[in-house]
């Protein structure tokens, strides 16, 4: 029922006598009310109520700059507190066997072990994302926490400047091995991510 | 090989995948989807803009900590905004009480009222289960205005939101209560 027809039936409901609730009672609703709002959201019809009528706030100036900084608070918490990929699918794992899961994936058991260990986070890239999400989903993870997981192991191995492969020293190269430009892979993280939870549906 | 779509046209749910993996783009993106139905709601209640601000950023800071506290509990897609919408009407209200007790923004389901604090404090989980119940069972209307005193909304807001005059508000709320009282009866009697 739309939002103008429900305002309609409560506004024909003036015409109705009087009740007088009694008040012990009236505060048990209050009460049972608010704890049911502890967990319960708001329908998109009271949202609707709430909202469509009205202008909204002008937020005070300087607000985008204000906002681009709580965004990057965010992010940053968000890879502070996050988990790392590998311990996260070594303890979901358990009693099974890294080979069991790789034949799962179609991959070689030493490429599972390497995620697992947080070596090489990336590699996951280069499955296919509904396989992963099956193999996930048998070790009882939620998707959004594996994603969750995968970014803040990317970043970490990022940081190391191992990010997406290892290359040894070459024997030409007398003291560091050449610096090695790595190409943004947002996108492709992006792109993998948005599949692997397309999966899940 | 993955093609990555604009922003503008990834559902809420995708969105969200993508700032669980720490994109920043994503979460404006989000932001610009989300902000605009909770500034709405503050301006009803008049609420300055200086203290919008405040009450967005916390919105927005204790929406995101549940996502990284426990990911998997965090409602996706719309579910959301709506969850959002909630915990800022919730922050609205605690302020409410904190600041002033003007009649004008107490909220309509008030646990500072003495009864209503007595009243919590015997509340058992099969009442709770009934209410819910006979929520689901009860018409539409009754349900709008049950969600709306959750919100924890003023009287003139409840106004506002269903076209009544304020003098109306409390037997509309009245009737609305009255039945989901009649109902517990029945099912917990």
């Amino acid at each position: 029922m739309t939002l103008a027809r429900l305002r309609a039936e409560i506004a024909n409901e003036e015409a109705l006598p009087e009740i007088k609730l009694d008040r012990s009672i009236e505060s048990q609703i209050d009460a049972l009310l608010l704890t049911l709002a502890e967990e319960t959201l708001p329908s998109l019809t009271t949202i609707e109520a709430l909202t469509a009528d009205v202008t909204s706030v002008e937020l005070p100036a300087g607000y985008e700059v204000r906002s681009a900084e709580r965004r990057r608070a965010v992010i940053t918490d968000l890879r502070l507190h996050s988990p790392r990929l590998g311990p996260l699918l070594r303890t979901a794992r358990g009693a099974k066997s890294p080979r069991e899961i790789a034949d799962t994936l179609g991959v070689a058991t030493a490429v599972w072990e390497s995620i697992e260990a947080d070596r090489v986070p990336a590699a996951v890239l280069n499955l296919d994302p509904s396989s992963i999400g099956r193999a996930t989903d048998t070790l009882g993870l939620a998707r959004s926490t594996v994603a969750l997981a995968l970014r803040s192991s990317l970043a970490a191995v990022a940081s190391s400047g191992y990010a997406f492969g290892y290359r040894p020293q070459q024997a030409t190269e007398e003291v560091e091995p050449l610096t090695v430009e790595v190409p943004d892979q947002s996108s492709r993280i992006r792109g993998w991510l948005l599949a692997f939870m397309r999966a899940d549906n | 090989m993955y093609v990555m779509p604009a922003m503008e046209s990834l559902s809420d749910a995708q969105l969200h995948v993508l700032i669980l993996a720490g994109d920043e783009d994503a979460l404006a993106a989000w932001e610009e989807r989300v902000r605009p139905d909770i500034l709405r709601m503050l301006a009803t209640a008049k609420t300055n803009p200086h203290d919008a601000e405040e009450i967005w950023n916390e919105t927005f800071h204790a929406t995101w900590r549940r996502l990284w506290q426990s990911p998997p509990l965090l409602p996706l897609g719309e579910a959301l905004r709506a969850y959002a919408f909630r915990v800022a009407s919730n922050i609205r209200a605690k302020r409410w009480q904190q600041n002033s007790r003007n009649p004008a923004t107490v909220p309509l389901l008030d646990e500072n009222d003495e009864t209503v604090a007595k009243a919590i404090q015997t509340i058992d989980s099969q009442r709770v289960l009934a209410l819910r119940r006979c929520l689901e069972s009860a018409p539409e209307r009754v349900r709008l205005v049950a969600d709306l005193l959750m919100q924890r909304i003023s009287r003139h807001e409840m106004a506002q939101a269903l076209h009544i005059a304020s003098t109306s508000v409390g037997q509309t709320i009245a009737r609305a209560k009255a039945r989901l009282a009649e109902c517990i009866e029945r099912g917990t009697t």
